[in-house]
């Protein structure tokens, strides 16, 4: 759907103070940087060393990390059909990974998540045409812990087509994915050249580089799978607590990913951004619902612009417990700034409780805001048809006449149009006359019967026959 | 031919029905047939796509205006075999209410389901009804409101209706915006529909 220009939210003097401010840090600061091989290589390309073994990393360096990073980024569905190319403008939603609890469909208890979840939220975002990639949406108790990623992973494969953004804790729940993904795509050079899933790796904050974090980049470099380092400069949290220290932080610190990846992987595929979203000053808690998520999302957007990388951010959560106003508020205003802004990469959208728990019926909710929000925004086009000169001349002369197109719902340039035009909501969405003696069924109840409805429907298998049995014999 | 006479109805193409109709009938179809088989059946599913919420208002209008098209050459035909309606509606926004949209809906489909619809516009006094219902001798007398200020004035029809003695001639059907099922019970009228297509459906019922 092509869409209007995005809004910037920061201006042109804000971005190169929070830009000056990140080459300051790196220069200054550094990185804490044990990785024996990455120290080497930084310091042979330039970075300095201060007295307490922090690297310091000057202005050109960084500078010409970025000037290496390609400013698009080939993604793929897993059918390789499909290319959403990672640039800046584009915006791709999508839901978050490793929640603990999930909503029992059954029962509407919390409880925590298991395998049958995460198969269950992979099918209704499969679903959802409006979800552009998938993620994992559970930390599954009922999977081994050194085998949760890799399981996620491959319920991810054998449910889902959608391109795929994955999450590891360690450089093994990173390689038996890639394994899993090179069967789906026949072959090493087939993956490199249609990628179908991408990757972050969360440097601790502020500016910890452990040698895992190297080796996962690195790793991400060598066989092309698009990655980034996500830290969490959250404000008053591992961040400092104005918005201004908090988006120079993370800056640098992802600056400082792409540099240690360039170092190694000249040209590799780097989204930027970082989690900088508000800290609860009450119970210490990162709120997912807080208006910093969409602010820095948008801040994140503009500093990709200026360096021309696309960009990531949260949309689309909430620290709400259950699916209520506060939820659908939280929701809907980082969803809004995120597809104005122009943020590549907008996840966690459906995160209940600071990114805790899912209920199914809020993916159905949120899916809806997003065609919402991208109806909204589509592109204005002042052609002649859609000014309907002639269509309002025909309506206002009917009209007196008797005769004719006499309202506008007869004319034949509503029909023509209002499928494009106006956004026509889904079924759950309350429209229509008030009937004050009858209480209509409740917004929860309307979603879970879409989340039955979609689970209920016989599965589509993903991948051929072949593929989908040597992953189960492979991985079991 | 039939079948392209309904697929054209159901595309809302107009002027292909208008064709199509007259090529029907120039091959020898009965007008009933081309009614019954190509025309009802059409408005029937137009009917059921805009209740399961895959068609809108919009493209339900095109609809009745191309089953329209073909109506205006089969009428003279149709009284001429001595083919009678469906039934006969008296349809109105009542008293006060300016508002045609709802109402010129209701007719569309009515009309697309073999009714003769007299349509009195809109402000249409309780006299004015009762007039139509002496002179015209509908079945049905269908009235519409947008408004909570003037729906009041759609038990005043029926109380005059009773006056005249002609209240057992007719079912009374109401709809708009602020009525509900249980005004319509209340004011004693004998049927309430939500929307156009349910308008259609309730007259074939009581008819």
């Amino acid at each position: 759907m092509r869409r209007q220009p995005p809004v910037a939210f920061l201006g042109e003097e804000e971005v190169k103070g929070v830009h000056d401010a990140a080459l300051k840090l790196l220069a200054q600061t550094g990185i804490h940087l044990p990785h024996s091989e990455a120290r080497r290589l930084l310091l042979g390309a330039g970075a300095g060393e201060d007295g307490e073994g922090r690297i310091l990393l000057p202005p050109a360096m960084v500078e010409d990390a970025i000037a290496a990073a390609p400013s698009e980024i080939a993604w793929f569905d897993q059918t390789g059909a499909r290319e959403v190319p990672l640039r800046i403008n584009r915006v791709y939603f999508g839901p978050g990974s490793d929640s603990l609890y999930v909503v029992d469909r059954e029962t509407g208890a919390i409880r925590r998540s298991g395998l049958k979840d995460v198969v269950d939220n992979v099918r209704v975002v499969e679903a959802l045409p409006e979800f552009d990639f998938v993620m994992s949406m559970g930390l599954p108790e009922d999977v081994p812990a050194e085998w949760i990623y890799p399981a996620v992973f491959r319920e991810m494969l054998l449910h889902s087509t959608k391109p795929i953004v994955a999450t590891s804790t360690c450089l093994a729940d990173l390689r038996i994915p890639y394994e899993m993904a090179l069967l789906v795509a026949g072959g090493e050079d087939a993956f490199r050249a249609k990628p179908f899933f991408i990757t972050y790796v969360e440097p601790e904050s502020p500016f910890r580089y452990e040698e895992d974090i190297v080796d996962r980049l690195w790793f991400c470099g060598e066989k092309g799978i698009p990655t980034m380092g996500v830290t969490s400069s959250n404000l008053g949290g591992g961040g400092p607590v104005t918005l201004e220290g908090g988006l120079a932080q993370g800056t640098a610190e992802s600056l400082a990913a792409l540099v240690i990846l360039q170092a190694k992987h000249p040209g590799a595929g780097f989204v930027f951004g970082a989690n900088t979203w508000g800290t609860d000053m009450r119970t210490s808690i990162v709120c997912y619902g807080s208006p910093e998520c969409a602010t820095s999302t948008a801040a994140y957007a503009d500093l990709g612009r200026f360096y021309d990388l696309p960009s990531w951010g949260g949309a689309g959560c909430t620290d709400a417990h259950r699916l209520d106003a506060q939820a659908g508020e939280e929701a809907f205003q980082s969803i809004l700034i995120a597809h104005q802004s122009g943020a590549t990469i907008a996840h966690d959208v459906g995160f209940l409780a600071y990114g805790s728990l899912y209920d199914a019926r809020f993916l159905i909710l949120t899916h809806e805001m997003i065609g919402r929000v991208r109806q909204m925004w589509t592109r204005v086009d002042v052609t002649d048809e859609n000014l309907a000169v002639d269509a309002i001349d025909d309506v206002a002369r009917a009209s007196i006449r008797g005769e004719g197109p006499t309202i506008y719902l007869k004319h034949p340039h509503t029909s023509k149009h209002f499928r494009e035009s106006l956004y026509l909501p889904p079924r759950y969405i309350e429209r229509g006359a008030l009937d004050p003696e009858s209480e209509s069924e409740s917004l929860s109840d309307r979603l879970r019967a879409e989340v039955d409805e979609i689970l209920a429907r016989e599965e589509v298998p993903t991948l051929p026959d072949a593929v989908a049995e040597r992953l189960r014999a492979a991985f079991p | 031919m039939i079948d392209a006479i309904k697929e054209a109805v159901l595309e809302g193409d107009r002027s292909r029905v208008v064709d199509l109709t007259t090529a029907a009938l120039e091959s020898g179809a009965g007008p009933k047939e081309i009614l019954d088989q190509a025309l009802t059946p059409a408005m029937d599913i137009v009917g059921e796509e805009y209740e399961r919420g895959d068609r809108y208002v919009p493209e339900m209008l095109i609809s009745a205006e191309a089953m329209k098209g073909a109506m205006r050459q089969l009428k003279p035909l149709l009284a001429d075999a001595g083919v009678e309606p469906r039934g006969r509606v008296v349809i109105g926004t009542v008293e006060g209410d300016l508002h045609d949209i709802g109402k010129d809906l209701v007719s569309m489909m009515l009309e697309g389901a073999g009714f003769e619809v007299t349509d009195l516009g809109v402000e249409v006094t309780a006299a004015a009804f009762v007039e139509a219902v002496r002179e015209g001798g509908p079945d049905i007398v269908a009235m519409s409101a947008l408004l909570t200020t003037t729906m009041t004035n759609m038990p005043v029809v029926i109380g005059s209706l009773r006056e005249a003695g002609l209240r057992d001639r007719v079912k009374v059907i109401v709809g708009g915006a602020p009525v509900t099922q249980a005004f319509a019970e209340e004011i004693g009228a004998d049927g309430y529909a939500a929307d156009a297509a349910g308008a259609a459906k309730l007259a074939a019922s009581l008819t």
